[in-house]
């Protein structure tokens, strides 16, 4: 009920249900205040009728006359349907099929009494005859009253009646307006998992889906008409500008073998490092531009960490800091090994080079969190300031620009692009002192 | 590399090429140069060939192609594809039209040097289990490393080290080859974490002893052999 509470459709459904209760218990009640009314007054007309018969019936035949009429009109009425009662001024019964005076429930502002006699409601009247002469004419009501419990009981179910169709209703369409939602999201699952080609088939539905299919399915078109674009782009520049360092490099390498001209050898250095920014690069605007689809494969997190650290821990030793491994036992997570071992790379060289402390530690560890496996690098260096979080994992930035760093200012970004490439995200925190970069990356990607 | 190892390049930058060639025939190898696709399929139909080394982008006929001919005629001649693509899927098309190896331009000429040569020996199938250079031997079974008379206290990745570099003895190995072979994973590094590897590992093999063994070479990589 709480989801069905939340889809707009039946949100509308049920205000629309509401409106037209409204309307419908505004008529009904006006119709019942009418009928209401109508039979109160053929109650009191036969009331009055009779009163002023047995009135007649007093003037003419005096007091005698009018007990007889009295007992009269009790002999015909077999189903007492009048009552009557003629009493003196005191009260004492003189004639009528109403021994007792009745104990009276209600009296109207107008003069109406209302009471029960045999289990069925009496409505009456008294008349001042003379200054010794009372008389009480009543009816019997039980006929009308029960045709108005009937037409209250009739209304009260056509309203629930009405509230059940309503909310039946709206619950029916707001099913199927998320039915046909659910199929949108289902039919676009391939595109978010890099098929560009999906497109949306809606025929047998409503023209506004209809519309809103097409409108998806012109976007897609378009999408995968970019990122064919894109690649396309990608791919040149990768071989135009690939072809002529390979050829640079090679001639490095040819002058190098055959001269040892030691000037050659810092140049091919200079080469490989503009291909590494090149390579980080192009890898970062693939992933960004989601031209690369996941090569997921089962990796064995603990063999991963391990190895980083096999490679890493001399380097660490040798810059007089100490590189730890925390991790228990992981499983295994569904990811790009290569891509995965490239960030934590980045982030262990990113230690290196900016929490370079004598004597300090730098942790690698894994552990699950909250249906995510946490990969993290913590370091005990200067840290980054909270506010400055954001910009760090952006692209060519590098915050400390005093001092003369060599990377590209890519590292971050591109570890960045590596999470969202599995679903995750890269999150820094402060690790009080130092820097804690950590890798979420959901289990089930 | 051997002195009669047949080499056909298919290779559409010319330049790229005659580079590439003259590297090669330094080296002892005979080269035959094909400028686009179909001159190379023609040129693999007539000729023998120890290795094939295909460009995957060329003018009329892709390097792809040309392998996917030349493997469904029968030709088994193993292929090193050069690519300036690199992806993941780039390199399984590669291996799916019938190439046994998938390099990424640009490459350090040593590392093309030894996969061709690795790919003319695939058919040898001695299997080698010692080592030897100069006063050094290994022994791949016993995983014992000795200089002379003396046991070399190697760990685990130490030892596959000095053994990728010891079967390539007398070859310029280049980082890259190293994260990948000996590690297994093909990263980008900034820092210089194979170099301390190296290092630790000289300290091990060289330091009291004669001659040395494990140099490096600037702007290139590494070297294992006893003269220089």
């Amino acid at each position: 009920m709480r989801t069905l509470l939340r889809l707009a459709g039946f949100r509308a459904a049920l205000a629309y249900t509401a409106l037209l209760l409204l309307a419908m218990a505004l008529v009904l009640g006006l119709l019942y205040g009418r009928l209401v009314e109508s039979t109160r007054m053929a109650q009191d007309n036969l009331i009055w009728r009779e009163a002023a018969a047995l009135s007649l019936t007093h003037q003419r035949d005096g007091v005698r006359g009018l007990a007889q009429a009295i007992d009269t009109v009790g002999a015909q009425d077999s189903y007492r349907a009048s009552y009557l009662r003629l009493s003196d001024g005191l009260g004492s019964f003189i004639a009528g099929n109403l021994k007792e005076f009745p104990k009276v429930n209600t009296t109207d502002a107008d003069g109406w009494l209302n009471f029960t006699e045999g289990g069925a409601p009496v409505r009456a009247r008294l008349l001042q005859l003379d200054n010794n002469l009372v008389l009480l004419v009543g009816q019997d009501i039980a006929d009308g009253e029960n045709l108005l419990a009937a037409f209250r009981q009739a209304f009260v179910l056509a309203l629930i009646a009405m509230l059940l169709v309503g909310l039946g209703g709206g619950a029916f369409l707001a099913r199927r307006g998320l039915k046909q939602v659910e199929a949108i999201g289902a039919a676009l699952k391939p595109v978010m998992e890099g098929d560009l080609s999906t497109r949306l088939n809606l025929r047998r539905d409503g023209a506004e889906w209809q519309a809103l299919a097409a409108q998806i399915n012109a976007m897609l078109a378009q999408l995968e008409t970019l990122m064919g674009a894109t690649r396309q782009v990608s791919d040149n520049l990768a071989h135009d500008l690939r072809a002529p360092l390979t050829r640079l490099r090679a001639r490095l390498e040819g002058l190098l073998a055959d001269t040892g001209e030691a000037a050659l050898a810092g140049a091919l250095e200079d080469v490989d490092g503009l291909l590494k920014s090149f390579n980080a690069l192009l890898a970062l605007s693939r992933l960004d531009s989601g031209v690369t689809t996941l090569n997921a494969e089962a990796v064995d997190v603990a063999a991963l960490l391990a190895d980083m650290h096999d490679l890493f821990a001399p380097i660490f030793d040798d810059n007089d800091m100490t590189l730890g491994l925390a991790c228990a036992d992981a499983p295994r997570l569904s990811g790009d090994a290569a891509l995965l071992a490239q960030a934590l790379v980045n982030l262990l060289e990113n230690a290196l080079a900016h929490a370079a402390i004598k004597g300090s530690i730098v942790t690698l560890a894994a552990h699950e969190d909250n249906g995510c496996f946490v990969l993290s690098v913590a370091d005990g260096g200067a840290g980054i300031a909270p506010d400055q979080h954001e910009r760090a994992m952006a692209r060519f930035v590098q915050l400390d620009e005093s001092r003369s760093q060599s990377g590209s200012g890519l590292g971050l970004s591109l570890v960045a692009a590596i999470c969202a490439h599995h679903g995750g995200a890269l999150v820094l925190r402060d690790n009080a002192p130092g820097l804690k970069a950590e890798l979420h990356l959901p289990i089930k990607s | 590399m051997g002195q009669n190892l047949r080499l056909l390049l298919m290779e559409d930058d010319s330049k790229a090429a005659a580079l590439l060639s003259n590297r090669f025939r330094a080296e002892g190898a005979a080269v035959e140069h094909a400028a686009n696709g179909a001159a190379g399929l023609e040129a693999a139909r007539q000729g023998v060939f120890d290795v094939l080394v295909v460009d995957r982008m060329m003018p009329q006929m892709s390097g792809t192609e040309v392998v996917e001919t030349l493997r469904g005629e029968g030709d088994t001649t193993p292929v090193l594809f050069l690519s300036a693509l690199g992806e993941v899927d780039d390199r399984v098309a590669g291996f799916a039209a019938g190439g046994d190896d998938y390099l990424t331009k640009p490459y350090a000429f040593a590392e093309l040097q030894a996969r061709v040569t690795a790919l003319a020996r695939r058919n040898e199938t001695a299997q080698v289990t010692q080592l030897q250079l100069a006063d050094l031997q290994l022994d791949l079974l016993t995983r014992e490393a000795r200089r002379g008379d003396t046991k070399l206290d190697l760990n685990k990745r130490e030892f596959d080290l000095l053994a990728y570099l010891l079967s390539h003895q007398g070859q310029i190995v280049t980082r890259d080859m190293l994260l990948q072979n000996v590690w297994n994973y093909g990263l980008d590094t900034q820092t210089n974490v194979v170099d301390v590897h190296i290092s630790r590992l000289r300290g091990k093999l060289d330091k009291g002893f004669e001659p040395a063994l494990l140099h490096t070479k600037r702007g290139q990589g590494f070297v294992l052999q006893a003269d220089i």
